[in-house]
């Protein structure tokens, strides 16, 4: 074998080894982007509160990871589902800012080109997602009933999107290469469609700058029907400020979505007191496919259909259509994001290999080997980065429903279903009616997997901010009773006209909380963990209506096991000296040894 | 051998390409038209300057007018950005609990009372202000309403505005003193400032 030398002494051996190492640096060795299995099963199931927990415990902390931002989007679809949107309001905040940010990985053009999505800047999602994280906002928001800031999130869920039809059309006679995956042949003759302008415009045709992006793209109106529902109906609750906008959105709701014409004339009669937002089903998942990986496809958890949500509620069943489909959002390439400089690089990256290594093998000339070398890394480091990052928010829902209704009097039972999911059915209790002239919103998210009791025992079996006090127990959980309440003057007044803790003061209330190491939403900072219900160290009440308060009271519970001495002797002390206590169907308080927490 | 020239040959094209990966741009544009708390401070003086003028205040002759109490409430955001919560009590309490603001008004007689709730956060945040007996109800309302108007387009004056890379937003505040048992109106002010961003909205 002839010996070839670059820089120093290096022989053919040498360079064949580098040779190979090339060849399995080009292999495509992105990592794809592991979802979070147990959030996924956990959310399916209806258990919210530790889907969010186990969420929170993995939120990546570090600002500079490119998971950052998605993380926190878990987190609110989560506390949302939990009916505990104080438990995300800060990061809804922040979210809020980050979303509205212009051009967050810009100047990273070349930087991504090259090192790969992964180390682009920062995570913000495909159009879709971040449409429906800024909705998600909005929800947030109006469970508030900050209809001001419903409507200035969803008008920001309402960007324009882009028709890339030109450019696919210019791409029509393109020979692809997808063998019947028409997705995949689809972004073929997006790409051949680009570069077909790019060469009559005499560029390059594997010219990256997007220039033919620009001049082939037509910016659309969004097609968000969800952003449209919400912005109507918060533009409805501000008094006037906005006169005709909420006809106006409601017209442009039945242009975009024609099937949602029904929906669009309630919103303009405004015969409503209550919305809600319902979500079923998990969002889709995103995956690989294509030449070296590079193309970001999604694939459905939760097929798509039309079936209603059917409603009943004050003696009335309602049918709803579906207003938005995430399936369909994922799959629609107006909402997707960097296709075109993905697959470019990915072809840009196979040409520069071949070209690089033919230099370096057969060069005699030590500086064309050197460049040829070098060129031949560069494209293998493309190819390897060409791989598409699969990052997405897999706690999105497969669709949204929206209900509008009107409740009249203190507490309403509203039974929801998916027809023909049977799993899906989901029975509120104790619903108010909003004042008179008011509106409520309430998100409620259905299970699709499990039909768990408590979202059908139509029950409430400890009493709470939203219930008031029951007929039964009328004392705190961690001393044997039924009681969840906050605490404060008048609950314990009112255990005390329950024959409950005579003589004890607030202050000795709140100390036996505190024995106990329980926080109270509101009261105390840090995030709000799990319920004491449910053996966390929290004590919030989630909101009436939703899936979050069905899920925590909705069933009975195991005794409080106290973990302080005080609260032991208090809590026995109570239910030995107390004949009330038995005969209302309390329990007892369990000793700590019983069992642990 | 020494000093090998092949490798400073390679060195040198990673620095050109480092170059051309990670060189930022020396001046950043503003990447977004949300309000800043330095955005509210100027907002305020504005504002106090108004009041200060106003025809309010100077027909209260000092000490010798009716004692009136204050009271504000949550501020009404109608622009087109979302203003957390927090935000929405900074810009009223900036301009209501202004050192400047809180002299002017005792000095015509007239005090302010925070929710309750309000009260208890600015304590925690270590201020103070006088307040009147909680027994005393409010006399006047202090309410405030943003407003905005966006505008979107590309800088290189293209088509592709989903890709639009300039925002400008223009917000308005507008802060009133209602008297409670009349509803009157009894003064009236307004700031304005205008925010551009740069940049692609959806990336």
């Amino acid at each position: 074998m002839a010996k070839t030398t670059i820089g120093r002494r290096v022989s053919s051996p040498r360079l064949v080894s580098a040779l190979l190492l090339i060849a399995l640096v080009a292999s495509g060795c992105t990592q794809a982007y592991r979802r979070d299995e147990q959030v996924v099963s956990l959310t399916r199931q209806g258990e919210f509160g530790r889907a969010r927990e186990v969420a929170q415990s993995r939120a990546i902390r570090s600002e500079t990871d490119r998971s950052f931002m998605l993380d926190r989007m878990k987190i609110v679809t989560l506390a949302l589902a939990d009916g505990v949107p104080e438990a995300a309001e800060p990061i809804a905040d922040r979210l809020y800012d980050f979303l509205r940010t212009q051009g967050v990985n810009e100047g990273n053009g070349f930087g991504a080109f090259v090192l790969g999505e992964s180390n682009a800047r920062v995570w913000k999602g495909e159009p879709f997602e971040q449409a429906m994280a800024l909705a998600y906002i909005a929800v947030l928001d109006g469970m508030n009933g900050d209809w001001g800031n419903v409507r200035a999130a969803a008008n920001n869920s309402l960007f324009q999107i882009q028709d890339l039809s030109k450019a696919i059309a210019k791409g029509e006679d393109a020979k692809v290469t997808s063998n019947g995956d028409e997705d995949l042949a689809q972004r073929e003759r997006l790409i051949a469609g680009l570069a077909t302008a790019d060469k009559e415009s005499k560029r390059d045709p594997e010219d990256g700058s997007g220039a033919a992006i620009a001049q082939l793209v037509t910016p659309v109106p969004s097609n968000f029907a969800l952003g449209y529902v919400l912005k109507a109906v918060a533009t409805r609750q501000l008094a006037g400020a906005f006169p005709g906008e909420a006809e106006e959105v409601a017209a442009q709701l039945n242009r975009v979505a024609p099937n949602l014409g029904g929906l669009a004339e309630q919103l303009r009669s405004a015969q409503y007191n209550t919305v809600l937002i319902v979500d079923y089903g998990m969002g889709p998942e995103k995956y690989r496919k294509g030449p070296d990986n590079a193309i970001a496809a999604f694939r459905p958890t939760t097929a798509s259909n039309n079936e209603p949500l059917r409603v009943t509620a004050a003696g009335r069943t309602q049918t709803f259509p579906v207003v938005t489909d995430v399936n369909a959002l994922a799959l629609d390439l107006r909402w997707n994001n960097l296709e075109d400089v993905r697959l470019a690089k990915s072809y840009i990256g196979t040409g520069l290999v071949a070209g690089g290594l033919a230099v370096a093998a057969f060069s005699n000339d030590r500086n064309a080997q050197i460049i040829g070398l070098g060129v031949a890394l560069l494209g293998a480091a493309m190819k390897a980065t060409a791989g598409a990052d699969t990052r997405h928010l897999e706690t999105l829902p497969q669709r949204t429903y929206v209900a509008l209704l009107n409740l009249a009097g203190p507490g309403s039972t509203i039974d929801l279903a998916v027809e023909g999911q049977p799993s899906s059915r989901l029975v509120l209790v104790g619903v108010p009616a909003p004042k008179a002239g008011k509106l409520q919103l309430k998100y409620i998210r259905l299970t699709d997997q499990g039909s768990p009791a408590w979202a059908t025992s139509g029950q409430v079996f400890f009493a709470n901010d939203e219930s008031g006090p029951l007929d039964r127990g009328n004392f705190p959980y961690i001393l044997g009773g039924r009681c969840v309440r906050t605490p404060n003057e008048d609950v314990l007044s009112s255990y005390q006209r329950s024959g409950y803790l005579a003589g004890l003061t607030f202050s000795d209330l709140t100390e036996l909380y505190r024995e106990e190491g329980l926080m109270i939403a509101g009261r105390d900072g840090g995030v709000i963990g799990r319920h004491v219900l449910e053996g966390g160290d929290w004590l919030f009440t989630p909101r009436a209506g939703t899936s979050g308060y069905a899920r925590l009271y909705g069933i009975d519970r195991p005794p409080y096991v106290a973990r302080s001495t005080r609260v032991q002797q208090v809590a026995e002390e109570l239910n030995s000296s107390s004949p009330a206590s038995r005969a209302d169907g309390s329990r007892g308080s369990q000793p700590a040894s019983a069992a642990a927490r | 051998m020494t000093g090998c020239p092949c490798w400073t040959k390679l060195i040198g094209v990673a620095v050109l390409g480092a170059v051309g990966l990670l060189a930022p741009s020396c001046a950043a544009p503003a990447r977004t038209t949300l309000l800043k708390p330095s955005d509210l401070v100027l907002n305020t003086q504005k504002v106090v300057e108004q009041l200060a003028g106003s025809d309010f205040l100077r027909g209260r002759e000092g000490g010798r007018a009716t004692p009136i109490v204050i009271s504000p409430e949550p501020l009404e955001n109608l622009s087109d950005n979302r203003l957390s919560s927090g935000d929405q009590w900074v810009a009223i309490s900036r301009v209501l609990l202004n050192p400047q603001m809180l002299e002017l008004l005792r000095a015509h007689n007239a005090r302010v009372q925070m929710p309750q709730l309000k009260s208890e956060a600015i304590a925690r945040a270590g201020l103070t202000i006088n307040e009147p007996p909680a027994q005393v109800a409010p006399t006047h309302l202090f309410r405030a309403t943003l407003r905005s108007l966006a505008r979107a387009a590309s800088a290189s004056g293209g088509t592709v505005a989903s890709e639009a890379t300039q925002r400008r937003d223009t917000f308005v505040f507008e802060y009133v003193i209602v008297e409670i048992q009349s509803r009157q109106i009894v003064w009236s002010g307004q700031s304005e400032l205008a925010r551009l961003a740069h940049g692609s909205l959806i990336d």
